[in-house]
C-alpha cells in the first residue's frame, strides 16, 4: 500500500509540473525577465528536489543513477521553463536545477521517518506553486 | 584515486581557459549577461571541483573545506570583476556554496555509511566514486559548452 502511494505521488508531481507549464505558455508575452527568472529557478528548484527524494525513500540501493536521473531532470526542467523567455534566463534555471538536484537524494537517505518530511514538503510545494499562479495573474 | 586527480586537474583547466576566453571579449558585455554568466559558472565550477578535491585526498575534513573555499573564493572573484565591479559580492557566494555542498557529496562518497547508504559489496564504493567523479565533468562540459554558445546569441 505505501509503495504503491509513493510511485502514485511521483508520478502526480510530474503531471503537476507539465500542467503549470502548458498553463504558463499562454502568459509568456506579459511577464517580465525578472519575473521570469524567478519562476525558472523555483520550477526547476522544486521538481528535481521532489523527484529525488520520492524515488531515493523508494530504491535506495540505486544511489548514482538516480542522482543522474534528478540532476538531469532539474536541468532539462529549469531549461525549458527559462527558454519561454530568454537565453540568459535558460542558464539560470539551468545551473540552479543542476544544484539542487544533485543535493536530492543525499537528502532523502539521511530520513528516517519519511512520512512527515514529504507531507511539508509536498506543502511547500503547493504554496509555491499558489504564488506563482497569483503572480502570474496580476502581470 | 590517479584518475580522479588527472580529471580534476582537467576540470580547472577548462575553468581558466574559459575564463580568459570571456576576458577577450568582456566589452560586449551588459550588466545583467555578466551577472548570469558569473551565476552560472562559478556555481557549477566550484561545486565540480570540490567533489574532485574531497574524494581524491584522505586528509582532515577541516583542511579539505579550507582548500575548496579558497578555490571558489578565488574563482568567484575573477569571474565578478570581469566587467564593472558590481558582481563580485554574487560571485563570492555562489562559490563558497557550492564549494561547501562539492565537500559534502564528496565526504558521503568516501564513507557511505554517513548517510546510511546500503552497499552490496566493498568494490562498489570506488565504483561509485568513479562514476560521480565521471558524470560531473560531463555535466562541466556541458554548462560551460553553453556558456561559451551565449556569445553568438
Amino acid at each position: 500500500m505505501e509503495e504503491i502511494s509513493l510511485q502514485l505521488l511521483t508520478y502526480v508531481n510530474m503531471l503537476v509540473f507539465i500542467m503549470l507549464y502548458v498553463f504558463m505558455s499562454r502568459y509568456r508575452k506579459v511577464v517580465g525577465f525578472h519575473l521570469g527568472m524567478n519562476i525558472a529557478m523555483v520550477t526547476g528548484g522544486m521538481l528535481s528536489l521532489s523527484v529525488g527524494v520520492l524515488l531515493m525513500v523508494q530504491y535506495t540501493f540505486h544511489f548514482i543513477a538516480i542522482t543522474c536521473l534528478s540532476t538531469i531532470l532539474g536541468m532539462v526542467a529549469g531549461g525549458i521553463f527559462g527558454a519561454l523567455f530568454d537565453y540568459q534566463t535558460m542558464l539560470t534555471g539551468l545551473s540552479n536545477g543542476l544544484m539542487v538536484g544533485i543535493m536530492a537524494p543525499m537528502l532523502g537517505a539521511i530520513l528516517i521517518n519519511p512520512f512527515l518530511f514529504i507531507v511539508m514538503m509536498e506543502g511547500l510545494i503547493c504554496l509555491m506553486i499558489a504564488l506563482l499562479v497569483i503572480s502570474l495573474r496580476r502581470s | 584515486m590517479f584518475i580522479v586527480i588527472i580529471l580534476g586537474i582537467f576540470n580547472m583547466l577548462t575553468t581558466f581557459i574559459c575564463y580568459f576566453i570571456l576576458r577577450r571579449k568582456r566589452a560586449l558585455f551588459g550588466d545583467r549577461y555578466a551577472a548570469s554568466i558569473t551565476k552560472a559558472a562559478v556555481s557549477v565550477s566550484a561545486l565540480v571541483v570540490g567533489i574532485h578535491i574531497s574524494s581524491a585526498f584522505t586528509i582532515h575534513p577541516s583542511f579539505i573545506v579550507l582548500c575548496s573555499i579558497m578555490y571558489g573564493g578565488v574563482v568567484g572573484i575573477l569571474f565578478g570583476a570581469l566587467v564593472k565591479f558590481h558582481s563580485i559580492l554574487l560571485g563570492f557566494y555562489q562559490g563558497v556554496l557550492g564549494s561547501i555542498m562539492g565537500v559534502m557529496i564528496g565526504e558521503v562518497l568516501k564513507n557511505p555509511q554517513l548517510c546510511s547508504i546500503p552497499l552490496a559489496s566493498a568494490q562498489q564504493q570506488f565504483v561509485m566514486i568513479y562514476q560521480m567523479c565521471g558524470f560531473s565533468s560531463l555535466l562541466l562540459l556541458f554548462v560551460f559548452m553553453l556558456i561559451l554558445y551565449s556569445l553568438r546569441v
